[in-house]
């Protein structure tokens, strides 16, 4: 059975893991509420935020941490915007599978363009060394409890922005119906560019929490690619808070199934789930998710052919 | 031979099939026809497999029709066409034709390649059966044409070649003369008749109430998904409930108003939305 | 540079298969297979693990084959009315299930480092000798895939293929049960791709985890549209293409005087930008499918 006495750390370990994915699986429905195909080069701006978040620390520190910062995320969203303008309107207007061979194309061509130009070795961020703190057993660090409490404020921020701005209007107007949107006035082509825009940057800050927390890992999109899809899936392609949830989702299965004992179904000494299989419980969920429920836990996204 | 038992379809909160039942005998032309809204495409739907109905039972030849397998209907002797054809544009006409037919020594992937000579055969006397049918619609010269690439009307011509390949005993038809130019309206009469003389029955779901006049026996008339005449076409003008559902029971003075709901963020009032973002 | 040459055309004429099953699977049933690999690697590894333990070599890839096709049959049943780019999702999940458990599970697949040690292919050859008798066996196989994947698409199955795949509703409403296809196919394509992998790891001597990742995937991915998807032909002049350029690329860093480890970042730079050329300004590919012309059958 699960054990019950670290149950503060399941739930610190589910909101570090949530806060892992949440940012970039909403950037990731947020596109794809205006694009309509899965943009598997998505994931991808959260490596390229923390690289250039990374460089621009160690090259300019006047700006400082949050300096390098701001610039890693909009520098994502702005890479996002492009790639959109001049290769995506181009290839989703080919129809969903061009758009998602040539997302993964884009994917994997930026991973090697970062792999390029600051070598394979994972970078660290210079932040202080301060130890973790030990609360009734569980442990918790500063930066993580940064991360949780700065993509706290993202989705916050963000959702009020959806909400409460014309702006936030316009993007759930394309996002509903684009035609009609577009006959009421709305500039969907200039709106879906600030759509990707913002998505983008949201994924540049979820790479760039990440690699403060533990470390800038090249490889960052490649490991986070099923994860966040997993997460965009399960709560609903296409759905805001969706994704959100099925970050949390993701985030707690992975937590709970590390920790179920199955030795206690054979009776001999604990046997765990190997960690080499972590990721692929987001994947099965993926495969579940889409065999039984495609449109996931909130949105009506998932279609049927 | 095609019948309905207390048919009823909802979606979500609306009818939009209302215990309806109904019977089709053979070689009968049956026309259905309704306003907008009142579940004519819904009940061809629900008649040829495609939709599970939430309640009651389709029946042909003694079979039930199920959803779960809508491919099987057709095999049964059940086809029906699409008021948008969408003909693939990188197949020949003269394929959807083959496509149509049943050649289960060409579709079973063993038979291909272990008996051709028997495939062969197969597939010689389907198009012999084909090019038949297509000279019938004036269509045999363009049977290496793409198929998507002929006219909407050439291709609701082909549709109807393609599904009688198997000489089927009931066919459904949605809206045979949507965006159909007048003469081609009369000659597509005619093929329907000389089609019910081949002895297939034909439910015709369509606006046109000319068409639908010349051609029927009798006609079902549809409202809000409920049967509401069954008669001949010349009797629905003297009907008060079918000329009361044509000519609408709409208030005066309710604003017209358009929700978009969706996958983000809910319902939009585009109504109010009157700033550009 | 003979011996380099032998190697390419030997690689191409597997990945040639690999690239002939994926172009059934979604040129001609618009299947969008983002697991290919894992089928090929499934093969390879059936094939591995078969002859350690003993099995003849021509036994150990049919043996290879049906597993494959096996896995194929399964992914088909998967998700029966997905709309095409959800199912692709479940299919890189599924691949990357199966790579997971190759890593995993060493006391089966020799975990992250893989099986080898495997018993060559013509012992009694050496050097290029064995390379052309390789090849010979490769060349003649992809040429019985292609043949094979050639009548079937000639047939009213690959005429049932193609109708599900430009409008699966009008394919239904002919009779036609489209997930009895889609597994057909994908149980037929899973045996091809067997065989690809099952060849590459007789070839090799050796498999490893790392051949299932995505990129190996993306790369068949690339043959089948530079060389058109829908085309048989095309698959084999696009993995020719394609696995030339993959091999060439050390050559062409040299010339150039790059570092060499951006060897790896500039093959997938090379391949990415070919795939996204073809999408953008060809997206048929380089042998567009043809219009098949029933004529000489009309009487």
């Amino acid at each position: 059975m699960i054990q019950i006495l670290p149950i503060l750390q399941i739930l610190i370990d589910t909101l570090i893991r949530t806060s892992d994915l949440a940012l970039i699986a909403l950037g990731l429905n947020l596109s794809y509420g205006v694009s309509r195909f899965p943009n598997v080069a998505h994931v991808e701006m959260a490596p390229l935020g923390a690289a250039v978040a990374l460089a621009v620390a160690a090259l300019f520190p006047v700006g400082g941490l949050v300096g390098a910062a701001i610039a890693g995320a909009l520098a994502a969203g702005l890479a996002a915007m492009l790639l959109h303008r001049f290769a995506f309107e181009r290839l989703a207007g080919a129809g969903p599978a061009s758009a998602l061979i040539g997302s993964l194309a884009i994917a994997m061509m930026l991973r090697a363009g970062l792999q390029a130009v600051f070598g394979t070795r994972p970078q660290q961020f210079d932040t202080p060394l301060i130890p973790p703190h030990d609360l009734w057993g569980a442990i918790l660090s500063d930066l993580q409890i940064a991360a949780i409490a700065i993509t706290a404020v993202c989705l916050i921020g963000f959702f009020a922005m959806l909400r409460l701005t014309p702006l936030g209007r316009s993007i759930r107007a394309i996002a509903a119906n684009p035609a009609l949107a577009t006959a009421s006035g709305i500039d969907a082509r200039r709106v879906t560019l600030v759509t990707v825009f913002l998505g983008g940057t949201l994924a540049g800050i979820g790479g760039i929490l990440l690699a403060l927390v533990t470390q800038l890992d090249i490889g960052m999109g490649q490991m986070l690619l099923l994860p966040v899809f997993a997460a965009a899936i399960v709560g609903g392609l296409g759905s805001l808070p969706g994704a959100v949830i099925g970050a949390f989702a993701i985030a707690l299965a992975e937590t709970l199934v590390m920790r179920i004992d199955f030795g206690l179904l054979a009776a001999d000494g604990p046997r765990y789930l190997p960690l080499g299989y972590l990721t692929g419980i987001g994947f099965a969920l993926i495969v579940v998710t889409l065999v039984y429920r495609p449109e996931g836990l909130l949105s009506r996204g998932g279609r049927r052919a | 031979m095609l019948s309905a038992h207390d048919v009823t379809r909802s979606f979500g909160g609306l009818t939009a099939v209302n215990h309806v039942s109904l019977e089709i005998g053979p070689r009968e032309i049956v026309g259905l026809v309704g306003p907008n809204g009142s579940g004519k495409t819904t009940l061809l739907n629900l008649l040829s497999g495609f939709l599970a109905p939430t309640s009651g039972e389709i029946r042909f030849d003694g079979t039930a029709v199920s959803a779960r397998r809508a491919w099987q209907p057709s095999r049964l002797g059940l086809r029906r066409s699409f008021q948008l054809p969408k003909l693939p544009a990188r197949m020949s006409v003269l394929e959807v034709m083959l496509a149509g037919g049943r050649l289960p020594a060409g579709a079973s992937p063993w038979r291909s390649l272990l008996t051709p000579g028997r495939v062969r055969r197969e597939e010689a006397a389907f198009i012999g059966k084909a090019m038949g049918l297509l000279a019938e619609v004036d269509l045999a010269g363009l049977a290496d044409h793409p198929a998507g690439g002929l006219s909407g009307g050439q291709q609701k011509l082909l549709g109807l070649a393609a599904a009688l390949m198997d000489d089927p005993a009931v066919l459904l038809l949605d809206e045979p003369t949507a965006g159909v130019n007048p003469s081609l309206r009369r000659r597509m009469a005619d093929h329907l008749r000389r089609i019910r003389e081949g002895g297939t029955a034909l439910v015709i779901v369509e606006h046109d109430m000319g068409f639908i006049g010349d051609l029927c026996d009798r006609c079902l008339a549809l409202d809000k998904g409920a049967v509401i005449a069954n008669c001949r076409p010349d009797e629905l003008s003297g009907n008060q409930q079918v000329v009361e559902a044509y000519l609408g029971r709409r208030r005066p003075g309710v604003p017209l108003r358009v929700v978009a709901g969706g996958a983000v963020g809910g319902a939009v009032d585009i109504r109010t939305n009157g700033a550009r973002a | 540079m003979l011996e380099f040459c032998l190697h390419v055309l030997i690689m191409s004429a597997i990945f040639g298969i690999a690239a002939v099953s994926l172009n059934l699977q979604a040129g001609t049933g618009g299947l969008l297979n983002f697991g290919q690999i894992a089928l090929f690697g499934i093969g390879a590894y059936a094939v591995a693990i078969l002859t350690r333990a003993g099995l003849p070599w021509p036994a150990a890839l049919l043996a290879g084959m049906a597993a494959a096709a096996l896995a194929g049959f399964a992914i088909g049943r998967l998700g029966r009315d997905l709309a095409a780019e959800y199912w692709a999702l479940a299919t890189l999940a599924v691949a990357e299930l199966v790579r997971l458990v190759a890593l995993n599970e060493d006391w089966l697949t020799g975990g992250p480092q893989g099986i080898g040690g495997i018993a060559v292919l013509f012992p009694g050859l050496d050097g290029v000798a064995r390379a052309l008798a390789t090849l010979a066996l490769a060349a003649l196989l992809l040429l019985g895939t292609a043949l094979v994947a050639r009548r079937l698409g000639d047939t009213q199955f690959g005429r049932v293929l193609r109708l599900m795949r430009e409008n699966p509703d009008l394919a239904t409403a002919l009779g036609h049960d489209i997930v009895a296809c889609k597994v057909k196919v994908l149980a037929i394509g899973g045996a091809m791709a067997g065989l690809a992998g099952g060849l590459y790891t007789l070839y090799l001597a050796f498999i490893g985890p790392d051949q299932l990742l995505p990129f190996e995937t993306f790369l068949i991915w690339t043959m089948v549209v530079l060389g058109g998807l829908g085309n048989v032909a095309g698959a084999v002049v696009g993995a020719l293409l394609v696995t030339a350029l993959y091999a060439g690329i050390p050559f062409l860093k040299d010339a150039v005087a790059l570092p060499s480890d951006l060897t790896g970042s500039l093959r997938v730079f090379a391949i990415g930008s070919i795939v996204l050329a073809v999408l953008m300004l060809k997206p048929q590919g380089l042998v567009p499918e043809r219009l098949r012309r029933l004529h000489a059958q009309r009487p």
